[in-house]
């Protein structure tokens, strides 16, 4: 078995916000939770689905530059997508 | 690949039947499912003996249970497949048509259960029922099966420059077409304004664009085309038929919405086909996501990729507010998931009424072959399946689906315990006019009717009356009495009869039963065998009325019915007698089991039982009270009444998991009756 380390860069190519969903600590269902689905950079073939870091029911666009990164979600570490500029 | 279609109008249906769709059935889902059964079995002038294949969805039922249930003897194909019902429908032509069975019941159920609508969530009662065989996604942060489907109606929207507005067509043409539906779920008028301002769950869809939660259940009969042409009702051929699934299939990893399992289907369907697009008059695509219905138009071939919405409104008849494609083919006529009832695509199944005798189509001269239905469905956008379906009548199931239950004020389980065990229900939860048990009994008999089964009522001693007298009502106005169909049980004892009154047939015979101490030693000399569970009986007995009339004949209290069940969660659960999904499940699985119990009779060793094709059978045995537990849901309080509650227990026998092989069973040749062989 092969393994790749690989930066978690990618580009928004889903998205939704959820406001039904399995209750989970940190998520305010009611705000809304969003998801995005990513096209890394490294695996093109292949899409990565995490909630947005901090999430609160803003959409982001299509498109969307993100990097992955582990957060504190209700004392619970769980990968996120985090924004970035354009240009990243 | 060389296209064959080697079953081509080989193969048919010839009944349909469905349980109804609404809100809130006031039964079970194994109670709807067998209803449904029962209706399709009946519609193609069968009876249950000539079902020789079963194909149930894994929402319900399975073929095991089906098969106890309705009292079929034996099948020689079964199956239990997810969803879409065309899966179903599919597998069971091709079932047919190798030969493997004849007659094939093919039957799906679903159940508004927690989970799917707000006021599920927020009942106690509802929220303990899930789908079988379905367990929903746990993880919060993926897109697996709904989410997805918001995310792909995202960027449909995206990619062509479409907003909510025009998702919002597909909603608008079901309700409109619900409104000319009167056994649809939801019928009433829908604006675009209403449709904006609804809640959105999944951005950008909104409660409008995912289907209505209903309790519902469809079933269908299909049989060769041959043995067809005898049948009650004309039949319709199944003349080609679709599946298809595309990789990558996960609803994240797919690659866009031109390579879906909807293109392989529809590809292949064409290429099967005789019909074309043209000869297509009416058309289903599955809409329990609006923005599906969207894409099969577009698959179809109706227009281009990203065209359907302004292809919808160039179809738009501007009279009845609805799509008519091309100015005559109507959009899902039946209401589609979205407002008939989502039962993920058997809607068009149970529905020739309302769909292929659409206004259009019957206002056209019929001729063989000259209508036909795509009826396009799917359950998951990678996985798709699709039916052409050629309708030689537009007779065929051209009974209106029947509201089976009116909307009482009270639910499944009030009714439930009513019959079962009255003392055992808060009285807030009794209906004191006993509509509930009225509207129940109706459907029982209506049932007994098609599958000459007998009505079991078990009643409490002081609320044994009101029962009865619901009974006699029904009976006024079905004449079922006469027909002898009453079995009554009241409760007493050994030394004092009950006072439970005896409904006395006009026509029926009546049959006697052994002694008492007849049924002793056969008992005893089978007890040994059997797993006897919770305290010895007590006082509570059972006569029976008709075969064995009340105050005439005894029975010991340990007497078992066998009552068709195959052994699954309700037998078992409780026998933990305090847990609170037993105790309710329980019950609701004992009355389920009574409605289908086709009578009781008396087996050669003297034990009382149906006269039911069970396979694997639970006991009901009358016990002391304390098999049915607390209810920590609030649904109903058993506190404090444990020494009152229920007179009945469900003791798991001879099911498996205590250690005693299954049992085989066969029929009597002289009475009719079946033996129950046990292995040694």
């Amino acid at each position: 078995m092969i393994s790749e380390m690989i930066g978690g860069r990618g580009t928004v190519e889903l998205r939704t916000v959820l406001h039904v969903g399995p209750a989970a600590p940190g998520i305010d269902y009611e705000a809304g939770h969003t998801l995005v689905s990513i096209r890394l950079d490294e695996a093109p073939g292949v899409r990565l689905t995490a909630p947005m870091e901090a999430a609160s029911g803003e959409i982001v666009d299509l498109g969307s530059r993100v990097e992955f990164r582990v957060v504190d979600r209700g004392g619970i570490p769980t990968p996120a997508a985090r924004l970035l500029d354009r240009h990243d | 690949m060389a296209v064959r279609n080697d079953s081509k109008d080989a193969v048919a249906i010839v009944g349909v039947g469905t349980a109804g769709y609404v809100r809130d059935a006031q039964a079970s889902l194994r109670s709807l499912t067998l209803d449904a059964c029962v209706r399709a079995i009946q519609d193609a002038g069968l009876a249950a003996h000539d079902i020789d294949g079963l194909c149930g969805s894994t929402h319900t039922i399975a073929p095991q249970e089906a098969l106890a249930e309705l009292g079929i003897g034996e099948v020689s194909w079964h199956a239990q497949l997810v969803v879409p019902l065309t899966s179903h429908v599919i597998a069971a032509v091709h079932a047919v048509h190798a030969g493997i069975c004849d007659t094939a019941l093919v039957y799906h159920g679903t159940y508004r259960a927690g989970g799917t609508s707000r006021s599920a969530r927020h009942d106690p009662l509802r929220q303990r029922f899930g789908i079988r065989g379905v367990v929903p996604n746990p993880d919060p942060d993926s897109m697996a099966g709904t989410p997805a489907y918001a995310a792909w109606a995202d960027r449909y929207l995206q990619d062509h420059g479409w907003t909510r507005e025009d998702l919002a067509l597909v909603a608008l043409n079901s309700r409109a077409n619900a409104a000319l539906n009167p056994t649809a779920a939801i019928r009433t008028p829908l604006t675009l304004d209403d449709y904006l301002a609804s809640r959105l769950v999944r951005e950008p869809l909104c409660m409008l664009d995912m289907d209505y939660p209903v309790d519902a259940a469809d079933a269908l009969v299909i049989t060769t085309a041959e043995r067809a042409r005898d049948l009650a009702q004309p039949a319709v051929l199944l003349h080609a038929e679709s599946l298809g699934i595309m990789n990558p299939p996960q609803e994240d990893q797919m690659r866009d919405l031109d390579h879906t399992g909807l293109q392989v289907v529809m590809k292949n369907l064409w290429q099967r086909s005789d019909i074309t697009r043209d000869d297509v008059d009416v058309f289903y695509p599955y809409d329990g996501f609006s923005n599906i219905a969207l894409s099969w138009i577009e698959v179809a071939g109706y227009c281009g990729p990203g065209e359907a919405p302004d292809f919808l409104r160039d179809n738009w008849d501007g009279e009845t507010g609805r799509v008519m494609l091309k100015g005559r083919v109507p959009l899902n006529s039946h209401g589609g998931s979205l407002s008939d009832g989502g039962t993920q695509g058997s809607g068009p199944s149970a529905k020739p009424s309302t769909s292929f005798a659409a206004p259009l189509a019957c206002a056209r001269p019929r001729t063989p072959q000259q209508r036909c239905c795509v009826w396009a469905g799917s359950s998951a956008m990678p996985e798709d399946w699709c039916c052409a379906v050629n309708d030689e009548s537009a007779e065929v199931g051209s009974k209106e689906r029947q509201q089976v239950i009116p909307q009482f004020e009270r639910r499944a389980l009030a009714v439930t315990i009513a019959i079962v065990g009255q003392k055992c229900v808060a009285r807030s939860l009794v209906d004191p006019q006993n509509r509930v048990l009225a509207g129940r009994l109706q459907l029982v008999m209506e049932r007994s009717q098609v599958l000459r089964c007998r009505v079991l009522v078990l009643g409490a001693a002081d609320d044994h009356h009101g029962a009865v007298e619901t009974l006699e009502k029904v009976d006024d106005r079905n004449g079922t009495l006469g027909r002898g169909l009453i079995v009554e049980c009241g409760p007493g004892d050994e030394a004092a009869p009950a006072g439970g009154r005896r409904i006395e047939p006009v026509r029926g015979k009546r049959r006697q039963c052994r002694s008492s101490a007849a049924h002793a030693k056969a008992h005893d000399s089978h007890r040994s065998r059997r797993v006897v569970t919770g305290p010895q009986c007590g006082r509570h007995s059972i006569t029976i009325g008709h075969d064995l009339a009340i105050g005439e004949s005894k029975h010991l209290p340990e007497h078992r019915f066998h009552v068709g069940r195959w052994g699954s969660d309700a037998a078992v659960q409780v026998r933990g007698s305090s847990h609170v999904a037993g105790s309710s499940q329980a019950t609701a699985n004992v009355l389920d089991v009574l409605d289908h119990a086709e009578g009781l009779v008396e087996d050669d060793q003297g034990r009382v039982r149906t006269g039911g094709r069970g396979m694997g059978d639970v006991d009901v045995q009358v016990a002391q009270p304390h098999a049915v537990g607390s209810d920590q849901a609030g649904v109903v309080d058993f506190s404090g009444k444990r020494h009152e509650c229920c007179p009945l227990q469900v003791a798991s026998s001879e099911l498996g998991g205590h250690g005693e092989p299954f049992s085989t069973t066969e029929l009597d040749p002289v009475s009719g009756a079946q033996k129950r062989r046990w292995p040694h």
